[in-house]
């Protein structure tokens, strides 16, 4: 509950400091839409050209653009940068010191101390109107176990993604490497726009089997629209639970090894 | 001239300490490229179509393989961020006392930045080149590979200016970044850096035809393909060199009027 009131404190801190510059913040806003609306455009040019992309049909796509948004949206919006950009910085100017002072846990506030303000409005609003776009057209109608099973794969999936960037960012107490990682990063999720299946040879073995990027949204996709591929959903389950224990101990193992940069 | 070769080589040391991260957006590029050419492959196969639109699977290959290296050095994320910054943080106090012409000057840092992602790059570009060698396309001759390249260079100045416009427009409004990154969106798709413009449904194409950004990729590879007629490249050249020329004005309007705007304040 503690944690809980902190969070909502968060995130009015993260509008305060968005909207410092309301041109940039309302620029921020449309860039962000429009990130989305270019998204369905590409797909609208690919499906000019063929009818079925690695099995899926335009609207299986639209159910997977919308499920990678949601899930890019919690990502993006919670502790992606936080993770990736500001440990990096606060590593290197010394002011991680402080969240280790303070009787806050230092992961909690690592991974949420900024929350992006521009996401939560932008992000959120564009999934919704992509989610009722879906449901208005009838793209699909899935079951409420559908849509159960969906949210589940969908927690699982920002589970698997913030397990990995803990251990990257866990990673920085000895490497500093800032920016860079996190771009990486973002370049390799982009692959979980498109259907696992569009990968071939060694590409899908990395992508579906050893960081499976490729599944993490394609699996709760492929549920709402009605298959249960039991073998990527178990697989995933059993993946997130490795990783995100064996990310929290290395985060600790580094916590451990830190000392401090500043004098 | 020779102060201006001396701020690229201080810039080349200064980018050396960054080299991993640079390094790392680079991979990242590269792996956007291959997500592109898989997309694209899966199309081919699952139609089992000879070509789409007017390209085989071995030009398509070839255009995203160029494509990726183009926005591999040009698109990176932080585009404008120096000017942005030194406005509003002040440093510029400190460039605008100096005998150098300060545009010129980030424009020195630019390129050379551009220079240093190409040089990080080369290694890994070739190496995803040779594994596709079976479909790649070398250029119709030494001239479409000679205007390819001015069309290139060309392209880089444009992407400067259009960075440089929406940065210095932080005399009046601090923070630039939403801009920017509203650009930057834009720019992804319409310079036709994963799928030729031709491409496009109509509506689209017409749009992305209208904005400067198609001379960064989707114009330099119809030359490098010999896809466009010399009056098409001609026509071509000449507007490139018109929005350049536009974007030129434009820019130093904005500067001089910043620069009387600018308050420097601190020590």
């Amino acid at each position: 509950m503690r944690y809980f009131r902190l969070f909502k404190t968060l995130i009015k801190f993260g509008f305060i400091r968005a909207t410092a510059y309301p041109p940039s913040f309302f620029a921020a806003i449309i860039g962000k839409v429009l990130r989305i609306g270019l998204t369905l455009v590409f797909f609208q040019a690919i499906y000019l050209h063929t009818s079925i992309l690695a099995g899926w049909n335009y609207s299986d796509i639209l159910v997977l653009t919308a499920s990678y948004f949601t899930v890019e949206a919690v990502i993006i919006t919670t502790f992606h940068r936080n993770l990736m950009f500001w440990l990096p910085a606060r590593l290197q100017d010394g002011s991680f010191d402080f969240f280790l002072t303070k009787p806050i846990s230092p992961l909690f506030q690592t991974s949420f101390k900024i929350i992006d303000a521009f996401d939560i409005t932008a992000s959120s609003t564009s999934v919704i109107l992509l989610w009722w776009y879906i449901f208005s057209k009838q793209i699909i109608t899935p079951s409420f176990l559908e849509i159960g099973v969906f949210l589940i794969l969908s927690a699982i999936a920002v589970i698997f993604v913030f397990s990995l960037l803990l251990i990257i960012a866990s990673a920085s107490f000895w490497t500093i490497t800032a920016t860079g990682t996190g771009r990486l990063f973002e370049s390799v999720f982009r692959a979980a726009r498109f259907p696992g299946d569009i990968f071939k040879g060694p590409a899908r073995i990395a992508l579906l089997y050893i960081v499976p990027v490729g599944l993490v949204v394609s699996a709760p996709a492929d549920v709402l629209l009605g298959k249960f591929v039991w073998s990527h959903i178990s697989f995933l389950i059993i993946f997130t639970a490795i990783l995100s224990f064996t990310a929290f101990r290395f985060w600790n193992y580094a916590l451990r090894h830190y000392s401090s940069a500043s004098s | 001239m020779k102060i201006y070769w001396h701020i690229a080589k201080a810039t080349w040391q200064e980018y050396l300490s960054y080299r991993l991260n640079f390094f790392l957006e680079v991979i990242g590029g590269i792996f956007t490229m291959l997500i592109a050419i898989a997309v694209w492959y899966a199309v081919f196969d699952g139609d089992g179509a000879k070509a789409i639109g007017t390209f085989t699977l071995a030009q398509m290959v070839t255009y995203l393989l160029i494509a990726g290296v183009i926005s591999t050095i040009m698109f990176l994320t932080a585009q404008g961020d120096d000017i942005n910054n030194d406005i509003n943080r002040g440093t510029i106090s400190a460039l605008i006392i100096k005998p150098i012409n300060v545009p010129f000057f980030w424009l020195t840092r630019d390129f050379v930045r551009k220079f240093f992602t190409l040089i990080l790059g080369v290694a890994e570009l070739s190496m995803i080149i040779f594994l596709f060698r079976d479909y790649f396309i070398l250029p119709g001759s030494i001239l479409n590979l000679t205007l390819f390249c001015l069309a290139i260079i060309l392209a880089a100045i444009l992407h400067f200016l259009l960075f440089a416009i929406l940065s210095v427009i932080a005399f009046w409004f601090e923070e630039t970044w939403g801009w920017r990154f509203i650009m930057r969106i834009v720019m992804e798709v319409a310079a036709g850096a994963i799928i030729p413009l031709s491409l496009f449904p109509g509506f689209w194409r017409t749009i992305f035809e209208i904005l400067p950004f198609q001379y960064f990729i989707y114009f330099p590879m119809q030359i490098y393909f010999g896809k466009i007629d010399i009056g098409g490249i001609f026509t071509g050249f000449v507007s490139i060199l018109a929005w350049l020329l536009i974007l030129s004005c434009l820019f130093f309007i904005l500067w001089k009027r910043g620069v009387r705007r600018y308050v420097g304040y601190g020590g």
